[in-house]
């Protein structure tokens, strides 16, 4: 499908930086530390952009250039500088976080679902584009992961790194099978993630403040009964 | 231009909340403003009665009589909820800047669910509905014990968690729609394509939004949030958010099916049954054996928002009026229960059922309210889920799929006993001495919230306002209903 050199030489770094994306939703389990967490978000996104503005040259769509530019500036840039203000004091604690699972046998897991991942999305990207046939299964493992490292992390704020993961997942899958998503869209989006950024980080605070931590995991006074 | 109205009241009472004014009249600015919205979507609803859609931008901002029943129910509800705040939270221990702080929240959080059944791209309704989430974290945690934080936490992460599953669902249907040709993210260019969209994405991309949806509705079991939430909000906030459960929520995915429900091998209506079916079915176990009177109400929310769905994903076009018919009767009685509860609560100061006794002989009135509201929610004759719940049953009872509705039969009477089980328990009997404080505690303005919220619950028992339903059987037809 793919002859020109240009194209494949492309394709081939697109599939390079699907490959980071998705390390970094492994880092973001095995991270030990808030900051490591924020990190590897921060790395994500900036994966994620190029992955968009690579695939914007692929399939020829000013929309993903604008779109990469657009999640450079939300996510790789003002992200981690509203969370430094709004959560200042959970951010920059320096202690182990607890997870309910260890991280070896977290990763193990989180490559399953990897595995799910392929195994839901090939029929769908029966004789799509090499974009597609990457982006489909990554996409949905990062979103799985993502979703799996909330549950097992205990503490807020990478609880909350985790969710904004899931929709770097979610957009990773998007650009790549649908390119000409609507722009309002894609702003809809990157709205939502700074306004969680800001409720979230906010609330947090007021977690911290009111408990002296953030272990979010272990207030269980509320049951039913 | 009635639409753009809606959307510019609540900016209003934004505005007005910002300027240095007191709480108490940026309060009652806003319940006035309330006030206006509801007869702007009065306005809109008879306008919607027999013709075609209110348009103000096209393929942008556009209402038809689905989304007019919708808007009706969200403005009425707001109405309600902003009086019953004024005094509700008028007390010593709540400061000014805090109390302005809930209507700035409040007020943003309405915006979003108005815009929901106004708005016609599909990811900008997918912002909406998220965006319902955000603004409803800090009322959720409005009392800031630890506590209410856990719950405005759980509440957002689970919500949110939800909204992000919604929106690959969201993505994946664009691509079955550019796949069938279409370019137009719509819903009505969505239902243009919907033959040609490929059955298998639409299926993933259904399921997902179903889910992710259903998270934010509380269908069980992704309702994990809602015991702690609504435990911890404010009366009001509770009643807004059954609202957004019961109304906005299957309004969007009730709309998803009828939309691509037509997708060759898409299992959507099918999905949409067996969910319906388990929430209503669970929701009436949870209402046997809650212990706390505002969980009673949300299970009971969940169980009616199943009903809605169960009847409104069958084919049958009765079934579809029945399922709407029911949305509005519940959507009108919602805020009575939550409201009376509001001042039992304030008259009593307990939370728990085993702990209120007598409240009919501890003041009359409250305890007479809470019998009434209570009645009407369960499902008693004369009032509006009587006649609704009774729809359903008729219609659904000829067809090839009658066992569904005599399941939903089974679950109405498990929900109908325990609600009247727990009511009578807390209404009846001898007051504890010294529990409960002087009726003159409950403000003057919770009882014209209560007094309004009751007019609909009483009239529709009796009579349906013809522009009703004329929106009802217009509500039903864009849903893709067949005659039987």
């Amino acid at each position: 499908m793919v002859t020109h050199p240009i194209m494949s030489w492309l394709n081939a770094w697109n599939q390079l930086m699907a490959g980071f994306f998705l390390l970094c939703s492994f880092g973001l389990i095995a991270a030990a530390q808030v900051t490591g967490c924020m990190r590897f978000y921060v790395l994500q996104s900036l994966f994620l952009a190029c992955s968009a503005a690579l695939l914007g040259m692929l399939d020829n769509s000013t929309d993903l250039f604008m779109v990469a530019g657009i999640y450079i500036i939300a996510k790789v840039i003002l992200i981690p500088v509203l969370l430094k203000r709004t959560a200042r004091e959970a951010m920059i604690a320096r202690r182990e976080l607890v997870q309910v699972i260890g991280v070896p046998s977290s990763l193990l897991i989180a490559l399953g679902l990897t595995l799910v991942a392929y195994y839901i999305a090939l029929p769908l990207t029966a004789g799509a584009n090499s974009g597609t046939r990457i982006g489909l299964p990554i996409g949905l493992a990062a979103v799985f992961i993502a979703a799996y490292t909330i549950t097992v992390r205990r503490e807020a704020l990478p609880q909350m790194l985790s969710l904004l993961a899931i929709e770097n997942g979610a957009f990773f899958a998007g650009d790549a099978i649908a390119p000409h998503f609507p722009l309002i869209g894609e702003l809809a989006a990157v709205f939502d993630v700074l306004m969680i950024v800001l409720v979230l980080g906010v609330l947090s605070t007021q977690v911290h403040r009111s408990l002296g931590n953030t272990t979010v995991g272990s207030l269980a006074q509320l049951g039913e009964d | 231009m009635w639409i753009g109205l809606t959307l510019l009241l609540p900016v209003v009472a934004i505005l007005i909340t910002a300027l240095p004014v007191r709480a108490a009249v940026a309060g009652t600015a806003a319940a006035l403003l309330a006030a206006l919205n509801v007869a702007v979507a009065a306005t809109i609803a008879v306008q919607l009665a027999g013709h075609s859609p209110v348009t103000l931008v096209p393929g942008w901002l556009a209402i038809d009589s689905f989304g007019g029943i919708v808007l009706l129910l969200e403005t009425f509800g707001a109405l309600t909820a902003l009086l019953f705040s004024v005094g509700y939270l008028k007390s010593p221990h709540i400061s000014d800047r805090r109390l302005k702080r809930y209507l700035l929240w409040l007020h943003l959080f309405l915006l979003a669910l108005y815009a929901i059944p106004l708005l016609n791209e599909l990811a900008l309704v997918w912002l909406a509905l998220t965006l319902t989430t955000l603004f409803s974290v800090f009322l959720v945690s409005f009392e800031r014990t630890p506590a209410a934080l856990e719950a405005g936490w759980k509440y957002a992460l689970l919500t949110t968690l939800g909204a992000a599953l919604a929106l690959l669902g969201i993505l994946l249907l664009y691509w079955a729609l550019t796949k069938a040709g279409g370019s137009d993210f719509t819903w009505h260019g969505l239902t243009r394509a919907a033959g040609e969209m490929p059955g298998s994405i639409v299926s993933l991309a259904f399921l997902l939004m179903l889910v992710g949806f259903g998270t934010k509705a509380a269908l069980i079991p992704f309702h994990a949030w809602l015991p702690d939430a609504y435990s911890q909000a404010p009366f009001p906030v509770c009643a807004m958010l059954s609202i957004l459960e019961s109304v906005a929520i299957p309004y969007v995915i009730l709309r998803l099916v009828g939309t691509i429900g037509a997708a060759h091998g898409s299992h959507a209506p099918q999905w949409l049954l067996v969910f319906g079916l388990v929430s209503a079915g669970g929701a009436a176990l949870l209402i046997l054996q809650t212990r706390e009177y505002k969980r009673l109400f949300a299970y009971s929310t969940i169980e009616n928002t199943g009903i809605i769905l169960t009847a409104g994903a069958m084919a049958s076009n009765h079934l579809k009026q029945a399922a709407l018919w029911q949305m509005i009767a519940h959507g009108f009685t919602k805020p009575v229960i939550f409201l009376a509860a509001g001042i039992m609560f304030v008259l009593v100061g307990k939370l728990r059922i085993s702990e209120v006794r007598g409240v009919l002989s501890a003041s009359w009135v409250v305890g007479s309210v809470v019998m009434l509201a209570g009645l009407a929610l369960a499902g008693a004759p004369p009032f509006a889920i009587f006649l609704s719940e009774l729809a359903i049953l008729k219609s659904g009872m000829v067809g090839s799929q009658a066992w569904v509705v005599m399941l939903l039969a089974a679950f109405m009477i498990v929900s109908f006993c325990a609600i009247t089980y727990h009511l009578f328990r807390m209404v009846l009997g001898k007051a504890p001495e010294d529990s409960a404080r002087d009726r003159s505690v409950i403000a003057i303005a919770c009882w014209w919230a209560l007094v309004v919220a009751l007019v609909p619950v009483v009239v529709l028992g009796w009579w349906m306002p013809p522009f009703l339903h004329h929106l009802i059987t217009g509500g039903a037809a864009a849903l893709g209903g067949t005659s039987p």
